[in-house]
């Protein structure tokens, strides 16, 4: 999948993204408080919508291709807004029965393959392929409610590769640890298509797909020359982890290796950086907010310069504030994000005068209003 | 006549151009270096003393010999707890160190003596004789900038941050008092030309104060006497 354009508003706490398009390799860059992170969040909420969630007060409209990019895709529509109620602060369990039962409906949504309507929805009918479909339920998109049907298929698979790099991934309790058979995906293309965690993926490639295993075990060697060694196997013990692989890694000069827990926190981040590029399906959309979060110098460097030169088709979308991040990636690729009130406007470096300077671009991108303050009065 | 100024901080990247504007508004501002035409001037923060000469003062001889066009390279920087005359040859050793040229373009080292902020302290129309809250209390105690020159101003022993720091909290509460609002990144009142004219007062009323501002005023008014020979 690659996402080329975006807007978003959700009426119900009237934040609005102005239309944004997106690269390759997208940076947002911009004050804290702008509404970077929410820009990752409102693709999320879509990959959301499209796997049957109602979300009150959401509006939308995303231009996207298919990985291959022959087609192009758009998809706009709506949900009912209602007014948000005080419970509603409250978990779901917590809600009043009928309020829990009634998620919000959908008021319009349509789907246009190559500018060809191909879904045209109301409160009362789905046309789809110029035929009205059987009644189906208003409060989820058709994305999930067609999506075994030709195209929407296509549209619901590309959804489903948008991914959240997210820290806590690795480390010895993550709540996502589960054991699993060496032998459940065969080669690497299985490892890539499977919904795996990117631990359980790294297991199974250093089994099954011993070649990209080896490519991830050298750059995180490169990246770390005291790290002499990677593996990763289940884990034995405590009783509750037993079959969940766990990474241990070899320095040198020392005899023993050093299992998860002891690793810092940099390196994990690291090795879940490298492991999901390499490991993630083709066409995926990775959404990495505060690209630098935990990594040192030694890391931010090369992690920036991997994903620079990746050769995969992959998509991403990142936000940083760090210097070496904003200066390594060309400022065509970033996307300055400003806010006035709710409404959330990403522009091209182009758009502000950045100027032909020998200074380093972002010496120059802290020198704008726009950058430095990013909320408009 | 172009000049390209390299400032220290953020309050500065915001000071500058406003002061510019009224000390010397023939100058329009350009965005881009390589655009300096008749008139204008280029402005750039470095975002703090160290980086300040460590890399952005090479960036700025190589933008200014690129062009071809600058007059002056005006660096503006607080002295902090150094005396004028080492900050300035602090500077020029550097751009000797390097062997950085300037070609025909002047250099000319602003340094704000303690910092901007003792500068702004020099306004007396915004001191309060009568302070109602201790801490402005106890800094008017500790130095009465209204009778005495902030230059000369360091700080109280147990204050353990920096005499630049001092300062700053000074004149936070000295116009807190005045119900203006002061910080680094939204400097307000301060660039204002009422403003500007009460700290040139104050120079005419205590000609031995605030030499380093002096300074500053004496080159704006040498380039304001030249564009206008030059006009």
């Amino acid at each position: 999948m690659r996402i080329i354009s975006l807007n978003y508003y959700d009426q119900s706490c009237k934040w609005r993204l102005e239309s944004t398009s997106f690269k390759r390799l997208t940076l947002l860059v911009g004050a804290s408080g702008v509404g970077k992170t929410q820009i990752l969040n409102s693709i999320l909420s879509l990959k959301n919508i499209s796997r049957g969630i109602s979300i009150n007060g959401v509006k939308w409209k995303i231009r996207f291709s298919t990985f291959d990019q022959k087609d192009i895709y758009l998809w706009k529509g709506e949900f009912e807004n209602r007014p948000v109620r005080v419970e509603k602060m409250w978990p779901d369990a917590l809600l009043k029965e009928d309020e829990n039962k009634e998620p919000p409906k959908i008021i319009s949504e349509k789907i246009y393959l190559n500018d060809s309507l191909i879904v045209d929805r109301n409160q009362d009918r789905i046309i789809f392929k110029d035929e009205k479909t059987v009644k189906l339920p208003q409060e989820q998109s058709v994305i999930h409610l067609l999506k075994e049907e030709d195209h929407i298929s296509d549209v619901h698979r590309s959804f489903q590769k948008i991914l959240l790099h997210h820290q806590p991934e690795f480390g010895p309790f993550f709540p996502a640890a589960t054991p699993v058979s060496p032998d459940k995906h065969q080669n690497i293309e299985e490892i890539q298509e499977s919904d795996e965690s990117p631990r359980t993926k790294l297991y199974l490639a250093s089994l099954n797909a011993k070649d990209v295993f080896e490519r991830i075990r050298q750059r995180f060697t490169d990246m770390f020359p005291f790290v002499e060694d990677l593996k990763t196997e289940p884990m034995s013990e405590p009783f509750f982890m037993r079959g969940v692989p766990s990474v241990q890694i070899r320095e040198r000069g020392v005899d023993k290796w050093i299992k998860e827990g002891q690793i810092s926190s940099g390196m994990h981040r690291t090795l879940l950086h490298i492991s999901e590029l390499y490991l993630c399906t083709k066409g995926t959309v990775i959404l990495v907010d505060e690209f630098e979060n935990s990594l040192g110098i030694n890391c931010i460097d090369e992690l920036t310069n991997v994903l620079l030169a990746h050769e995969r088709e992959l998509q991403f979308i990142i936000t940083s504030h760090h210097p070496y991040v904003i200066n390594n990636i060309s400022s065509s690729n970033w996307k300055l994000i400003t806010r006035k009130a709710g409404v959330v406007t990403a522009r091209d470096a182009g758009d502000f005068n950045l100027g032909k300077s020998r200074h380093e671009a972002f010496t120059r991108l802290i020198n704008l209003d726009e950058y430095s303050e990013g909320i408009e009065a | 006549m172009n000049l390209y100024f390299l400032v220290e901080g953020v309050t500065e990247r915001k000071l500058y151009p406003r002061w510019l504007e009224y000390l010397l508004p023939s100058l329009t501002r350009i965005f881009s270096p390589d655009e300096a035409g008749e008139n204008s001037y280029y402005l750039i923060s470095g975002g703090g003393f160290p980086s300040l000469l460590d890399s952005h003062l090479t960036n700025s001889v190589r933008d200014i010999t690129d062009s071809g066009n600058y007059d002056y390279f005006i660096i503006a920087l607080d002295a902090d707890d150094i005396a004028v005359h080492d900050k300035i040859e602090e500077v020029t050793a550097r751009i000797a160190h390097e062997s950085m040229s300037l070609g025909r373009c002047e250099l000319k080292v602003v340094v704000q003596n303690r910092c901007i902020e003792t500068w702004l302290l020099g306004n007396r129309i915004v001191f309060s004789r009568n302070p109602t809250t201790e801490a402005l209390i106890q800094c008017i105690r500790f130095y009465n900038v209204f009778d005495n020159d902030p230059e000369l101003m360091f700080k109280p022993v147990a204050f353990e941050e920096s005499v630049a720091s001092f300062h700053y909290e000074y004149l936070r509460l000295m116009l807190t008092e005045r119900n203006i609002r002061y910080s680094k990144k939204y400097p307000k009142d301060t660039l204002e030309p009422y403003y500007i004219e009460q700290l040139k007062n104050r120079l005419r009323q205590t000609s031995e104060h605030l030499n380093s501002l002096q300074d500053f005023f004496d080159f704006c008014t040498s380039v304001r006497q030249r564009i206008e020979e030059n006009a």
